[in-house]
């Protein structure tokens, strides 16, 4: 009967990212012809504690602020429809602000196409 | 309900500890979509900066989340019981972007807290780092907290 119990390591690790404060950061989310321009407010958050994960189509943002007392994870995904290049991506954190830059690849640029007429 | 005490035990998926954790996460859950709701993540609104006031013992501590603020943007004042914090964010869209999503929110507070004792003004130190605001504001001599040994008699 045991076997049909949810497996108990999976679940202490949720109990693990449960505890404490977990907060979806506010994000803008801007774009333009050469990329996708992602903002999060991250009040407080520790630069060596800030993790980006850019695995197309799947973005995820994850941050943790220590705060002496009060610990937060900030935790927060996308989906990004749109094809990057992400050799390119850079990421800039200043004053509690973080902001992801993400080039879009050759590919999905939009690309002129002359007509010409015959 | 009438259970006899051998069903909980041969319930095959949920024991009775799994469904109290999980209402617990349930609860947990609700209480973070609530706090986001209370603190103004919702689009389009005027967001209101999350203030806590601890007790420290000999201080009370007031932090502030005031991110993509540095120390110009923030004007702090207080007196012998109450301390202002004025602040003000605005937010610039960058030229010939498309807005996809706009959750992060301009705002200006002003707010004065009363604080519980009287406090030491000219003692009053903060800090900014990683757009948090951390002041310390100490009690006054009349208002620290004094410990008192307890004797036991003989």
């Amino acid at each position: 009967m045991d076997n049909n119990r949810p497996d108990d390591k999976h679940d202490k690790q949720i109990e693990q990212v449960r505890q404490g404060n977990v907060v979806a950061p506010a994000v803008d989310i801007l774009e333009n012809e050469q990329e996708l321009l992602v903002v999060a407010d991250l009040p407080g958050a520790e630069p060596s504690k800030i993790k980006l994960d850019v695995q197309p189509p799947d973005f995820k943002l994850e941050a943790e602020s220590d705060g002496s007392r009060q610990r937060t994870t900030y935790l927060r995904s996308f989906h990004v429809e749109e094809r990057i290049d992400t050799e390119r991506v850079n990421a800039e954190y200043k004053n509690g602000v973080l902001m992801v830059r993400l080039p879009k690849s050759s590919a999905a640029k939009p690309r002129r196409i002359e007509v010409r007429s015959a | 309900m009438l259970a006899r005490y051998n069903e909980w035990k041969e319930w095959p998926v949920l024991g009775l500890r799994d469904l109290t954790r999980h209402f617990d996460e349930l609860r947990r859950e609700m209480d973070r979509v609530a706090l986001d709701l209370d603190r103004g993540l919702s689009f389009g609104r005027e967001a209101w900066p999350a203030v806590s006031i601890t007790d420290q013992g000999n201080a009370w501590e007031l932090r502030a989340e005031l991110p993509g603020l540095s120390d110009k943007d923030i004007e702090l004042t207080a007196t012998a019981d109450s301390v202002t914090l004025k602040a003000e964010r605005k937010l610039e869209t960058p030229a010939r972007h498309t807005v996809h999503r706009r959750e992060r929110a301009s705002f200006r507070l002003a707010r004065t807290f009363s604080l519980p004792t009287k406090i030491d003004p000219e003692k009053v130190e903060a800090t900014l780092k990683n757009g948090l605001l951390t002041v310390t504001l100490r009690k006054a001599p009349e208002a620290q907290p004094r410990q008192i040994v307890v004797k036991a008699s003989s």
